[in-house]
């Protein structure tokens, strides 16, 4: 499992280093694996800072055109005065912003418990995502790590996120944060099953829990279909739990800006606010990776067989792109259409819907898959 | 309008000897005087008797030597009529008036304005405090002590208040 | 959690537009007590208004509510020309009642932004402003200002009406009305928007009455209470409209009760459009002085219930003028709407009385 693109320049860097120093080094084959490793884990990292980056910006300029405004517009490369106008589109908004809000004063409020506060917050909030990073599939091959526990580790790592959160708002020792901490660990705590168990039924198909497993198996299905044919209604829970577990409108409750000003992140300023929003998007960009690979196929697309896909170097890693974005799009398009819901509202649909919902989705499609396995891609 | 008149008739049947004067003073607007020892009779008659169920406003009025605290109490379905009751209140210096909270319960911030604004006591009012100005604006160093209620006509506003004219620009 | 806790929202905070305070005493998530704290800008315009010529307080009646200044200056003038005896022209009273009707339509908007930007739903939060604008290009093409108008006048309005005033105000009203049926599908076709406004901040009929309401918030109650019906004023009388009544009494109620309102409006001003007479004074001489008596006068504000009592000595200046606000009676009713509640539903019933601090505190 590698990305295969480093191989070769690696193998280029050593003997090069080995040319000039003739007879003084000697590789072992174990610095050559970890340079590889060192090389995608910075390209994935990169990949996805950039696309947070973009989808931010993505989700400023389309909620403005939809709020009958133009969204960022200013700050951007000067591509020139044509066509009657200027082309601008505010591309570097977001980079702006981010440094404007690193060369903020650090500030700890002084009631607030030092300790927890501090290490609550990017011990749980902000460095679990970066670990998950590693775990996504970059396309169709270019694979860094893919444990045969995939699924496990994920929602294991994501469930760190909302003990963060309850730790940074209940430290911060302000009232809005406190309540804030206690409807997100209420809301991650209760969304986090229907969530599991819609995956659930995708992991009983295809008896992996491994993201390029699961997306890969979806090419054998009839004409390649996706889950998303097949088990709709999981597909609808599971984007319902999605929307809650990354707390993006209509379930934006423990930020809700009209009563509790800032939720659970009223007392975090510069830098430390800047990184609980980026890490918001950072779940959400994981969200639909993890979405994309079980419900749309992962890298791959129906009626074009797997392995023309995989010949075209990068393809697999476009079509990805695009998916994602596309997926991330139904959520700006929620946003910009839906009230916040209150909280004993999500957790009435939270327990008495979604829940019962995922189960109901579990025995179809394990009616379904008795009846014809062929459907989920079991060759058999 | 038949129904001012029918009010004016109970009123000054059920209630004599409680008021000083009844009388329509405008097209349906009934106006009461009357004395602070009745005027809880008269609001509990006026609520409940003629079904009046909701207290417009409640202003007072300084007359230099003695206040007024004029009541506008209303009834919504299809009659316009407005009653005024106007309460002479003679002692300038310890100005009491009982609360009508109990029977409007929308009385509660008017009457604390009135005590705000006038000094006038409200008695039996659940929460007498000031409202507009703040808690402890007795304890201000007032340059005048007619600031401590302002709406009372002895708190004039600077002599020529608004006028407002331009200085000549001095040269630089 | 059992243990009790005071929340204080204010004087700056994202639920209260305006400067106030709410103390909210909260147990976890349900509110079991509430204290409202108002004064932060009080300007004693009762005050003001008891030392200056009358004529000279109408700039200061706009400033009492920026969203409805149109609505709170007519109020004053015919406070004043009822204590005069004045009687004015048709063709005023129809022009005074176009304005009216376009701030009303205005001042709807913003309630509705406010309201919708409070639930969450931030493109109606920006898209009832867009329309609102139009409706001020309007307001601006004939006064020369955008909020603080400062048009009427004792014995009649500040000029006539500019060309291709009537022309534009009528398909204006046309748009309205599309837009409107707009957002009523945008909101009240949303399930997750009547979760939240349905049997939120119910206010019986009995209470409502009790407590002060007016306006929207009474109607939604199912009390049929309008100025404009009770005890009609300008040239009401002889418009044709009906005055939007709910029985719901929820947040709902109130919404559907001015949007409801908005089609009234627009109805009105064709009609007014329509029967403007051609010819007549607008503007006539008023006396200098005040008589010797005392009015309280009433119309209906965007608002509910806004009122004089103004009472006249035989001077320039008034003995002594008595605003009343229909907010700060909606404002006082809040508390006991909020009490039982959850902390969340606190905006949108806050929002749903639709407040303005500067006609509460004065």
């Amino acid at each position: 499992m590698a990305f295969g693109i480093y191989d070769g320049f690696v193998d280029w860097l050593l003997g090069f280093v080995s040319d000039i120093l003739p007879g003084q080094v000697e590789f072992q084959d174990s610095l050559r694996l970890t340079l590889i490793d060192s090389l995608e884990m910075t390209s994935i990292l990169v990949f996805l800072i950039v696309n947070t980056i973009l989808l931010i910006w993505f989700e400023r300029k389309l909620v403005g055109r939809m709020m009958n405004r133009r969204g960022p517009v200013f700050i951007d490369f000067n591509y020139g005065h044509f066509f009657g106008r200027t082309w601008k589109f505010g591309l570097l908004q977001n980079i702006a912003e981010f440094l404007k809000f690193f060369s903020k004063e650090d500030i700890v409020p002084e009631k607030a418990d030092k300790f927890p506060f501090n290490i609550g917050f990017f011990a749980f909030v902000v460095a679990p995502p970066f670990m998950l990073g590693a775990l996504l599939p970059l396309g169709a091959t270019e694979v860094i790590a893919d444990p045969a526990v995939g699924f496990l580790l994920i929602f294991a790592l994501f469930s760190l996120y909302p003990v963060g959160v309850l730790i940074t708002g209940w430290s911060s020792n302000n009232k809005y944060s406190v309540l804030g901490g206690f409807r997100s660990a209420a809301q991650m705590i209760s969304y986090e099953i229907p969530l599991i168990l819609s995956v659930g039924a995708v992991v009983i198909v295809t008896n992996s829990f491994s993201l390029v497993q699961i997306a890969s198996q979806q090419t054998n299905t009839p004409a390649g279909l996706p889950f998303m044919i097949f088990m709709p209604i999981g597909f609808i829970v599971f984007m319902v739990s999605l929307a809650a577990e990354t707390e993006r409108v209509p379930f934006d409750i423990p930020e809700a800006e009209a009563e509790l000003v800032m939720g659970w992140r009223t007392e975090l300023t510069g830098f430390r606010y800047m990184m609980s929003m980026a890490t918001e998007y950072f779940i959400l960009l994981i969200g639909a990776f993890i979405g994309v690979s079980l419900f749309w196929g992962g890298a791959y697309l129906p009626f074009i067989p797997a392995s023309t896909i995989e010949s075209i170097p990068l393809l697999s890693t476009a079509i990805l792109v695009v998916k994602i974005w596309v997926f991330i799009f139904l959520f700006i398009w929620v946003r910009a259409a839906l009230p916040r819901i209150r909280i004993d509202q999500l957790l009435d649909i939270g327990w008495k819907r979604l829940i019962p919902l995922a189960f109901v989705n579990i025995v179809l499609v394990i009616i379904l898959f008795l009846m014809n396995p062929g459907l989920f891609g079991v060759v058999s | 309008m038949t129904g001012i008149d029918d009010h004016l008739m109970q009123i000054k049947s059920k209630l004599a000897g409680k008021i000083h004067d009844a009388q329509i003073i405008a097209d349906s607007r009934l106006e009461i005087r009357t004395s602070p020892e009745n005027l809880l009779d008269i609001m509990t008659f006026i609520a409940q008797d003629l079904e009046f169920p909701s207290l417009e406003a409640i202003s007072g009025v300084d007359w230099d030597t003695y206040f007024d605290v004029v009541y506008h109490i209303d009834r919504w379905d299809g009659d316009s009529t407005v009653i005024q009751v106007r309460v002479k209140l003679d002692d300038r210096d310890d100005p009491k008036i009982p609360s009508v909270t109990s029977i409007w319960a929308s009385a509660n911030w008017h009457e604390r304005e009135l005590f705000d604004m006038f000094g006038i006591i409200v008695s039996g009012h659940p929460n007498l405090k000031r409202l507009l100005l703040p808690d402890d604006w007795d304890e201000f160093d007032h340059k005048h002590i007619s600031e401590l209620y302002p709406m009372r006509r002895a708190y004039t506003l600077p002599e020529k208040p608004f006028s407002y004219k331009p200085q000549p620009k001095e040269d630089v | 959690m059992s243990e009790q806790m005071y929340i204080h929202m204010g004087p700056q905070h994202p639920v209260n537009h305006g400067l106030w305070t709410l103390k909210v005493k909260t147990e976890g998530e349900q509110v079991v007590g509430s204290e409202i704290l108002i004064g932060y800008i009080f300007r004693m315009i009762e005050k003001m208004a008891e030392s200056r010529p009358y004529d000279t307080f109408q700039p200061l009646a706009d400033r009492l509510c920026y969203v409805s200044a149109m609505s709170w200056e007519g109020t004053y003038i015919m406070a004043i020309e009822k204590l005069l005896g004045m009687e004015i022209s048709k063709r005023a009273q129809y022009m005074r009642v176009i304005m009216l009707e376009f701030q009303r339509i205005a001042s709807h908007f913003t309630w509705l932004s406010a309201y919708a930007g409070d639930l969450g739903v931030l493109t109606m939060l920006v898209i009832p402003y867009r329309e609102r604008e139009y409706v001020l290009d309007l307001l601006e093409h004939v006064t020369g200002s955008r909020m603080m108008y400062n048009y009427f006048r004792v014995g009649g309005l500040k000029h006539e009406f500019p060309n291709g005033f009537i022309d534009d105000a009528r398909m204006l009203t046309y748009y309205l009305d599309d837009r409107v049926a707009e957002y009523n599908a945008m909101l009240e076709d949303s399930k997750v928007f009547m979760l939240r406004s349905k049997n939120v901040g119910v206010l019986s009929k009995e209470n409502a009455l009790n407590l002060g309401a007016t306006g929207p918030v009474l109607r939604a109650s199912g009390t049929q209470g309008d100025i404009r019906k009770v005890e009609p004023y300008l040239v009401y009388p002889d418009l044709e409209f009906e005055v939007p009544v709910r029985t719901g009494g929820d947040c709902l109620a109130r919404f559907q009760v001015r949007m409801a309102e908005i089609r009234q409006s627009t109805h009105i001003i064709r009609q007014a459009l329509d029967n403007l007479p051609a010819e007549g004074e607008i503007n006539q001489k008023a006396p200098r002085r005040l008589p010797k008596g005392e009015v309280y006068f009433r119309t209906e504000d965007p608002r509910g219930e806004a009122g004089y009592y103004i009472i006249g000595n035989e001077d320039q200046i008034p003995y002594r003028v008595k605003i009343k606000s229909p907010a700060y009676s909606n404002l006082c009713l809040t508390s006991h709407l909020i009490t039982g509640g959850k902390v969340a539903d606190i905006p949108p019933i806050v929002a749903s009385a639709d407040l303005c601090m500067g006609e509460i505190d004065r």
